[in-house]
């Protein structure tokens, strides 16, 4: 997995600045949220079904070895192959062989971030393949050539003049000629494109939502149906997915079923949910000569044995990049990575490294609406302050940061020098505040390393002396007032 | 050299700890909402396929399910050209009456290609207001993906609750060792997309309409 993380700092920079992103940004952390939040309350089961879901995504987990052997047996019964893949170069090997064996040249995908993960459509192009995408999202970005913008919907940083502009450069030899920007013109110009390549396409490779080890199936959702022309027209069909999506049984997929799709677009349910069984059977009307599916691990059975195990339960619905304060300033192409947002924020280190991505899990205000909102409950935070902690260790954090702990933890270990620190630092800042003006009193500029704080907006000035002084002064009051020092209001909760 | 499958196993055997009889697995959860019978379950069903922009007919006998198709294809100014299924609830309905219908059986993909198709199902969901169908020898797959309208006719005793009924149609084959169909999709309405500035719109890449006609149960 390439990835660009390094450049976190300054692609917000550029992403804080760019208004239709903003508009963008705005629809998604607004809409997003407040419908998973209706959907949610409409089902009076909905939190005993997320520490259910979680229970099973762990419980497959605790015992990954076993589901996926099961899994495996099944599929092969029911008439599939199985292939895996200890790295993402084995796995696009695998694929691109599976393609030739089938002399094919024209290759149809649907959405499927494992594949992204590997960069296999480049590596499908690079051995002649034609490939085509075919979720209107990820055919946007891949005429665009570029990275998704959100694991759920990956063009959603573009405005429909941005998406009209790119079908009528990638349009015109398909004989579309006008230019539209009507949504629902864009959307018709791109069934009426991709219905021919449905049509002529010798491979379907699609992903997986989850594989069921009790009957060896696979599942898909969908909102549009192209994983299901995907995995039905083609004569052969490549499931590509990884090795974590296991579940035991059918009931446990029906538990994650009802959260997926409340979490990631507040619907009560996607429009297509599919299971494949294998290939085409003895009578049956159409589908697939052969299926295939290749487990991918590409550091996966490592992050099973590290800290970071929980981020496996992840069932990649967005929830929490929807509700991310930094997500929803900056946008998914700043992360440099195909997963974005919290979730993103500690996959990528794991599947690169801290010292490649340890922007990443910075990049939080560990506000916690990211774990407040994830269907698996995954302690989000708390696994990116485990990045954040390997990088200390590592030595890799920037000097200024190093530096100012090190002053923190030795004044916080020093209570008088630190009362020092702060009547200091007050009087400081009272000198640099003006006279209060009916704003109240701000400090438009910090001097030093603090300058960064009031490039793009002022400080309250501080009032009322430090909160050891105003404890203080609130004993005493009490003292004078009922004869016992009693519990200060505010602090008696 | 070790294999890639040796290899990701030995890993996962380290972090993980071995299944066995004892081992306590999570316990099966299913909502209220999936849970409904008789009466409840048809009015949930005809709620929620129609909150998934699904249009329902109610017919008193299944006879008139031609008449119903010639109508919803009238209504809609719709070519009076059909596909259907070929499972014996859809064959055996009395289609000559429909002088104006012409049924179709060549379901090769340019054919199908903006067509109407009429079906049967498998279930009918109310949990979600989605029909199950399975694929087999009397049903292709693509009848519910290919064409621009899919009428699927489903009997009142094809109404379940939720998912779990389907789960327990796909172990009629799994505890006998049998394999399951190649395909079991539930179709929850029309094909739609919310990929251009998060706005939805309808007939993304399957059918841009989908009529549901309820029948009576049979016997």
């Amino acid at each position: 997995m390439q990835i660009t993380s390094d450049q976190f700092h300054e692609k917000s920079a550029e992403a804080l600045q760019d208004e239709s992103l903003a508009g963008a940004l705005f629809v998604l952390g607004k809409m997003f949220p407040l419908m998973r939040e209706t959907v949610a309350g409409q089902l009076p089961e909905f939190e005993a079904l997320r520490d259910r879901a979680r229970d099973i995504r762990n419980h497959a987990l605790d015992h990954l070895p076993d589901y996926l052997d099961a899994f495996e047996k099944k599929v092969i019964a029911n008439g599939g192959r199985v292939h895996w893949a200890r790295t993402g170069a084995e796995a696009n090997r695998i694929v691109a062989k599976l393609c030739k064996e089938a002399d094919a040249r024209q290759v149809i995908k649907s959405k499927s971030m494992v594949t992204e993960e590997l960069e296999l459509n480049d590596h499908l192009e690079a051995e002649g393949l034609t490939v085509t995408e075919t979720d209107l999202g990820e055919y946007i970005i891949q005429l665009r050539k570029e990275k998704p913008f959100h694991i759920v919907g990956p063009a959603l940083h573009l405005s429909a003049g941005q998406v009209s502009d790119t079908f009528y450069e990638a349009h015109q030899e398909h004989g579309r000629s006008e230019k539209v920007e009507d949504k629902a013109k864009l959307v018709e110009e791109a069934r009426i494109v991709l219905r021919e390549r449905f049509k002529n396409a010798d491979v379907g490779i699609t992903g997986a939502n989850f594989l069921v080890a009790e009957t060896g199936q696979i599942a898909l959702v969908t909102n549009e149906g192209n994983a299901d022309l995907t995995a039905t027209l083609p004569k052969r069909h490549i499931v590509v997915t990884g090795i974590e999506k296991v579940v035991p049984t059918l009931d446990d997929l029906g538990v994650l079923l009802r959260l997926l799709p409340r979490s990631a677009t507040g619907q009560e349910t996607s429009n297509y949910v599919s299971l494949y069984t294998g290939p085409r059977q003895d009578g049956d009307g159409d589908g697939p000569g052969s299926f295939d599916i290749v487990l991918v691990d590409n550091g996966r059975s490592n992050m099973l044995d590290s800290p970071v195990k929980e981020m496996l339960r992840c069932i990649r619905c967005g929830a929490c990049l929807n509700s991310c304060p930094i997500y929803g300033a900056v946008g998914g192409q700043a992360y440099g990575s195909v997963y974005s947002g919290p979730m993103g924020s500690v996959w990528t280190p794991a599947l690169t490294s801290v010292s490649q991505a340890g922007n990443l899990p910075n990049a939080s205000t560990f506000c916690g609406k990211c774990e407040e909102v994830c269907p698996v409950r995954i302690p989000l935070p708390k696994l990116m302050r485990h990045w954040r902690e390997k990088e200390f260790e590592q030595h890799l954090s920037p000097t200024t940061a190093r530096w100012g702990l090190g002053v923190w933890t030795w004044l916080a270990r020093h209570p008088r020098s630190y009362r020092l620190f702060v009547r200091l630092g007050l009087i400081g800042m009272n000198v640099m505040a003006p006279a209060p003006s009916q704003k109240g009193r701000w400090i438009a500029k910090l001097p030093f390393i603090a300058s960064g704080w009031t490039e793009s907006r002022n400080l309250s000035a501080p009032s009322g002396g430090s909160f050891l002084t105003q404890y203080k002064q609130a004993q005493k009051a009490a003292l004078e007032k009922t004869g016992h020092p009693s519990k200060t209001e505010g602090a008696s909760k | 050299m070790s294999s890639a499958r040796e290899e990701i196993f030995a890993r996962l055997h380290k972090a993980s700890t071995p299944l066995t009889a004892d081992t306590e697995k999570p316990q099966p959860l299913v909502p209220a909402v999936a849970q409904t019978t008789g009466a409840a379950c048809l009015v949930q069903f005809k709620e929620k396929a129609t909150a998934l922009a699904c249009t329902v007919a109610e017919l008193d006998r299944i006879q008139d399910v031609p008449q119903e198709v010639t109508r919803y294809l009238n209504e809609r100014a719709l070519p009076a050209d059909i596909w259907c299924s070929t499972e014996p609830a859809i064959t055996s309905l009395p289609w000559a009456a429909q002088t104006t219908l012409t049924l179709h059986a060549d379901i090769a993909r340019n054919k199908l290609d903006g067509g109407t198709s009429v079906t049967g199902c498998l279930a009918a969901v109310a949990e979600t207001g989605a029909l199950a169908v399975a694929s087999g020898a009397d049903f292709a797959t693509r009848l519910g993906y290919l064409p621009d309208t899919h009428i699927v006719v489903c009997r009142q005793d094809q109404l379940v609750g939720g998912f779990e009924d389907v789960w327990a149609h796909i172990r009629q084959y799994t505890t006998s060792s049998a394999v399951p169909p190649r395909a079991i999709n539930f179709i929850g309405g029309p094909s739609r997309t919310g990929d251009i500035e998060a706005t939805l719109v309808m007939g993304a890449h399957g059918p841009r309409a989908v009529h549901v006609i309820l029948v009576p149960a049979t016997g």
